[in-house]
């Protein structure tokens, strides 16, 4: 029985290495590991009908042989249809300056294309920021440790630091993946000076582990005004109008110290909530309300960072953050559908 | 952190009306984030001391008893199990609707168990929250073996006391017979449980260092409510002991003050009741009075102390230095800590015996048997304690207020009033002399602020007598100048807090509280700002995608999985690398939107085949860029470009992904060509791969993954790719339009149909019959290629319509038939074209 194992093995293996392409392979596939009549897969059967001593006796041998003969088989199989590939590809000739065809009929369904919503919310705050006469800037995403934290007045071993748990770039210790949209606040200063009216929507980043309410990817909306005598109560007149131009409706809101070592003072915009009214619910942990929007006067260190001399100069700044308006605006209850790439979620939009 | 309302009201004198949530909210609105209010008392209201006025023995069980306790104005009988019972004991007694701990440990638990929900199985049980260890669970009325019990006489861990009163053995229950309470009392009263605990966001108190403990809480209650404020005046300690320690600061910078007595004659034992309540809670377990001491100052004031055993103390000599390197010392958490040099130890005249500010080190330890201490109360530099907490990943209560640069002033006070306590709980005890090394300056300004700065930096008009009168209730000094203000800085506020006039508008406006001040519109100039014309690329590459294409945006991530470039044979040796990632496997900075889109075609082929996806986003490439210039102007970052790219899964894959391109450049109106290149990467079609140039400047590709990595994606069908550098192509213009008159003269359309080399392309058919009668050629449109036998083997079969028009006048059919012989004579001699 062994005997005749081997020879099976050996011809099956000296046939393998003739043939030429994956229509022979499947000839001897068949011919030898063929469920029905199969050559090995039958003398295999006959193994299992034998007294249990000759079947130990044989076992490790038969086994051996079918592993064997099987990954001879499966990578001939994988050699194959590469060469069967790489032969299609050499038979084709492809005339690649034809020109191109369109794009949006697949089949007989006609699909629609759809804008992602954050992209949408983003476009939206940016015309309304526009018919005020902001400016849309942009920055690098990837950062210098002095823009994202030092010009923003948070030195090395502040504090502040904690709750923004950062990525830094490997062999580059002063380079870091921007965990907010504020240096361009700096940028800008120093780019265009003052006044300046200016957002800057954006892609930004922190360093933890991803769950339903938690991204490390997530989007900003940063804003800026500079100019002569801009006052807390500018500040507050303008983010109630930014909040109904969000909101589309008058809400409650309450502003309270927040601190942000880039504004001097620094607020926390609370809106009422908008699931209980201000009941209480866990939405916003039965407090009836909801941080929105942090906000502050621009630190003069900040300021002077950005070369602008804040004895003539004053401003406010506030970030929004797009993906929770997103998330609220069409109750999107796992953070994580937003980066997912996923059609059933985003061609709902 | 938690505060207790009760605690702070020791200090301030508030309204008796005020609710907890009253002042909650106002501390809210105006100094820190209330998280939430715990009402301790609840638990406890009705749980009552009772007095045992008689045990006998349970008639069907041994091991339990039947007592009758005295409630004050009522009497009840319970079963208990208790091994401590005594006649006359005063008790801690569950009535009935009370909620006490589940516990799970035997043997106790099953007798408790029984005793609060009678025979198992029995209907008269109820949970309250979810069965199991810790669980709560309300007293009903029930029988115990055939014996009614209406109550239960409570062991300290069941009505989570054990901190306050640690049992000796599990069946005892909670002896109260010390205290001299009022029997019938609810332990609410009798514990001072009838409080309320502000639960305080520590992150909204970051700058702060003086709220970090009660007194400077009921300072800010203070100004709020103009209530008046206990003032925390000490006597000055006369020294006792002739035995004194002997300090020396090495590390002068890190160590702004240094404070050390040394005092005999303690006896350590446990604290009295009140002080255990107190660090009750705040959380805290009481370990001794010495050691309760300091913890209570430390919530009282937010000052950290540490006590060190005098006997431990070699040499009886302090040194504050730096760590030598690789110096070893094993701290009171029981973990040997390797110290590096920028570290600050205290140390004695051989060994570190404190890493200072954030844990004592167990060689120094304080002792059942000590009897001398050496206290300590300093002040350390807040960075240095923050980067050695943090590398030790050890933030102890102590390190999170040193991190905060606390005055070094609260350093006194805080000794002055523990050597007090001291002598108050161990009346033998002898102080010496406290050695205080200084070295510090405080700028306490002052500052000088003009009326027309707050009222403009507010934006209204402040009343003057309203703005002295929030500072001077802040503990500010203030003294008026004829424009304004001069404004000394009260020394807990002067460490980092406050330094510019900006931070006095802040005290000002919030106290008055931001909500009363009247929003009121800026006035801007009108100003030209040039558009970004980057951002309008964008928008409009967006909409010319989603409308013309009818592709659907994601969003990816801006890393890239190593186990996908590898898959695509993508070359990353020069990608940028998060060094801290969380998940370590998708750690590249992607160079190109495609790893991350080939992902999510994966993924949305297991729900459909219909795939026509985009993405715009930045890309981190391996040179630098030239606009991203450091501040000192000395190094660049990586250039940023953004880039659009999308996948389309379908028959026809490469030339649909062309379409787009060509649409998407037509629609942003910029000319493009495009070129096969010599090299595609292997992840590329061999031959469905172009290149897309502008001004002989490549700005990106289109192309078909290669069948192979298909099927290692297991992707069946054709997958096109394409890619467009977006900021390249904002740096160029995009084409002028030129308008010229519509022609009025008819057009003359003509077919042409003829066979040529299969290797032939179409871009040269094109440019070559253009080239043959370009002035009459308006356009030349392709209407079918095909190869059949037929036709011959390596050759292909081309059918297009040249349409002709004059300019100037109507054109004849000989004309049009002139120009068309020379197309068909040119496609002859110029590529072999035969017509059919």
């Amino acid at each position: 029985m062994e005997e005749k194992l081997i020879k099976i093995k050996n011809a099956a293996l000296k046939e393998l290495a003739t043939i030429k392409d994956i229509d022979e392979f499947k000839k001897i596939f068949t011919k030898y590991l063929g469920r029905k009549q199969g050559v090995l897969t039958d003398i295999l059967k006959d193994i299992k009908n034998l007294g249990a001593d000759a079947k130990k006796a044989i076992g490790q041998v038969a086994n051996q042989v079918k592993n064997d003969v099987a990954a001879a088989f499966a990578a001939r199989e994988k050699e194959l249809s590469g060469l069967e590939i790489e032969k299609k590809l050499s038979e084709n000739l492809v005339d690649v300056t034809l020109p191109g065809l369109p794009a949006g009929w697949q089949g007989k369904k006609n699909q629609a294309g759809h804008f992602h919503p954050s992209t949408q919310i983003q476009y939206e705050l940016e015309d309304m920021f526009r018919s005020l006469g902001f400016l849309v800037l942009d920055g690098p995403e990837l950062e210098f440790d002095y823009y994202n934290f030092e010009g923003l007045n948070i030195p090395q071993y502040h504090p502040a630091r904690d709750s923004q748990d950062t990525f830094y770039i490997k062999d580059h210790a002063n380079w870091l993946m921007r965990t907010h949209t504020s240096p361009v606040q700096v940028r800008a200063l120093q780019k265009y000076g003052a006044p300046i009216r200016a957002i800057v929507p954006g892609r930004v980043f922190r360093n933890e582990a991803t769950d339903a309410s938690h991204e490390h990817t997530f989007y900003q909306l940063e804003g800026l005004v500079v100019d002569k005598d801009i006052s807390v109560a500018n500040l507050i007149a303008v983010m109630n109008l930014l909040l109904k131009g969000i909101l589309k409706q008058d809400i409650k809101t309450r502003l309270r110290p927040g601190y942000f070592p880039f504004v001097e003072p620094g607020f926390e915009l609370d809106i009422n909530c908008l699931i209980c009214n201000g009941k209480g619910c866990p939405v916003c942990k039965h407090s009836g309300w909801v941080e929105i929007l942090p906000c502050g006067m621009v630190h003069p260190n900040v300021l002077k960072h950005g070369g602008v001399d804040p004895e003539k100069y004053s401003g406010f700044a506030f970030g929004l953050g797009l993906n929770r308006l997103v998330m609220m605006k069409y109750g999107i209850d796992d953070i994580r559908l937003l980066q997912s790439g996923d059609l059933r979620f985003l061609q709902q939009f | 952190m938690l505060i207790s309302l009760n605690w702070l009201k020791q200090h301030v004198k508030l309204p008796e009306d005020l609710l907890a949530k009253e002042i909650g909210l106002k501390l809210t609105m105006s100094t820190v984030e209330i998280d939430g209010i715990k009402y301790l008392g609840e638990a406890f209201d009705t749980i009552v001391v009772g007095k045992i006025l008689k045990i006998s023995s349970h008639p069907n069980a041994d091991k339990l008893r039947l007592v009758e306790v005295d409630l004050g104005n009522e009497k009840e009988t319970v079963v208990c199990g208790g091994t401590n019972l005594t006649e006359g004991m005063l008790v801690a007694f569950a009535k009935i609707g009370a909620k006490v701990q589940w516990h799970a440990a035997p043997p106790i638990s099953i007798k408790r168990a029984e005793q609060v929900i009678g025979d198992s199985g029995s209907d008269a049980k109820k949970l309250v929250g979810r069965h199991g260890q810790n669980e709560l669970v309300e007293i009903v009325e029930t029988a115990i073996r055939g014996v009614k019990s209406r109550g239960m006489i409570c062991a300290s861990t069941e009505i989570g006391l054990d901190k306050i009163f640690p049992p000796k053995s599990e069946k005892e229950i909670l002896d109260l017979s010390e205290y001299k309470f009022e029997v019938g009392a609810p332990l609410s009263v009798a514990l001072e449980m009838d409080d309320a605990l502000f639960e305080v966001d520590n992150k909204s108190m970051t700058h702060r260092p003086d709220l970090w403990g009660h007194y400077g809480l009921a300072r800010e209650l203070a100004a709020l409510y103009g209530a008046e404020l206990e003032e925390y005046v000490l006597e000055k300690i006369k020294p006792t002991n002739k035995e004194s320690i002997s300090v020396e600061v090495e590390a002068k910078d890190l160590c702004p003050r240094y404070l050390a007595s040394r005092i005999d004659n303690i006896k350590i034992s446990e604290s009295p009741l009140w002080l255990k309540l107190k660090l009750f809670k705040m959380g805290v377990r009481p370990i001794n009075n010495i050691v309760d001491i300091t913890n209570y100052l430390l919530f009282e004031l937010g000052q950290p102390m540490h006590a060190f055993d005098a006997q431990k103390i070699s040499g009886n000599k302090i040194i504050v230095r730096n760590a030598y390197q690789d110096e070893n010392m094993t701290t009171l958490d029981g973990n040997e800590r390797k110290l590096t040099k920028d570290m600050l130890v205290i140390a004695d005249a051989e060994k570190p015996v404190a890493l200072a500010g954030i844990m004592g080190a167990l060689n120094s330890e304080i002792q059942d048997t000590t009897a001398s201490i050496i206290l300590e109360s300093a002040t350390f530099r807040a960075d240095n304690i923050r980067k050695t907490a943090n590398s030790f990943d050890l933030r102890t209560e102590s390190a999170i207020r040193f991190e905060k640069s606390l005055d070094p002033n609260l350093a006194l006070v805080a000794l002055q009033k523990a050597i007090k306590m001291i002598q108050e709980l161990c009346p033998d005890a002898v102080s010496s002399e406290i050695v205080d090394v200084k070295n510090f300056e405080l700028n306490q300004g002052p500052i000088e602020i003009s009326w027309d700065f707050i009222n403009s930096r507010i934006g209204e008009e402040m009343r003057k007598e309203k703005v002295v009168g929030i500072l001077e209730a802040l503990g500010f000094s203030v003294s008026k100048k004829r424009k304004g203000l001069s404004v000394k800085v009260p020394t807990w506020r002067a460490t980092k807090d406050i330094s510019i006039p900006e931070d006095l508008v802040e005290e000002v406006a919030r106290i008055i509280g931001y909500d009363n001040i009247t929003p009121k519109m800026p006035v801007f100039e009108l100003a030209y700002n040039a558009p970004d014309k980057l951002q309008n690329l964008i928008r409009a590459s967006r909409t010319a995608i989603v409308f013309g294409a009818m592709a659907t945006e994601i969003y990816s991530y801006s890393f890239n999985a190593e186990t996908t470039l590898k898959s695509l044979d993508m070359n990353y040796f020069n990608y940028w690398q998060l060094s801290n990632a969380l998940d370590s496997s998708r750690r590249f900075l992607r160079q190109s939107l495609i790893p991350n889109l080939v992902e999510a075609v994966v993924n949305n082929l297991r729900f459909s085949s219909h795939i026509n996806i985009f993405e715009v986003g930045k890309i981190f490439a391996g040179n630098f860029g030239s606009d991203l210039v450091s501040n000192k102007g000395d190094e660049k970052l990586p250039e940023q470009n953004t880039v659009i790219g999308g996948a389309i899964m379908a028959d026809d894959a490469f030339f649909r992904a062309k379409g787009i391109v060509e649409n998407l450049a037509d629609c942003l109106n910029y000319s493009v060509e495009f070129q096969q290149p010599s090299n595609v990467e292997p992840w590329q079609h061999p031959q469905k791969t172009i290149e897309i140039f502008i001004d002989k400047e490549k700005i990106g590709f289109v192309t078909e993954l290669h069948p192979s990595k298909a099927q290692t994606f297991d992707i069946a069908g054709a997958l096109g790719l394409w890619q467009l550098d977006l900021s390249k192509l904002a740096q160029r213009d995009s084409n002028a339009i030129v308008y010229k008159k519509i022609n009025k003269y008819p057009t003359v359309a003509l077919d042409l149909s003829f066979s040529v080399d299969e290797k032939v392309h179409w871009a040269d058919i094109y440019k070559l019959s253009m080239a043959s009668a370009s002035n009459l050629i308006k356009d030349i449109e392709l209407l079918d290629v095909y190869q059949s036998d037929k036709i011959g083997v390596g050759n292909k079969s081309v059918t297009m319509r040249i349409i002709y028009q004059a300019d100037d006048h109507t054109l004849t059919n000989e004309e049009a038939q002139t120009a068309h012989a020379k197309v068909v004579d040119q496609l002859a001699k110029g590529v072999g074209a035969q017509i059919r």
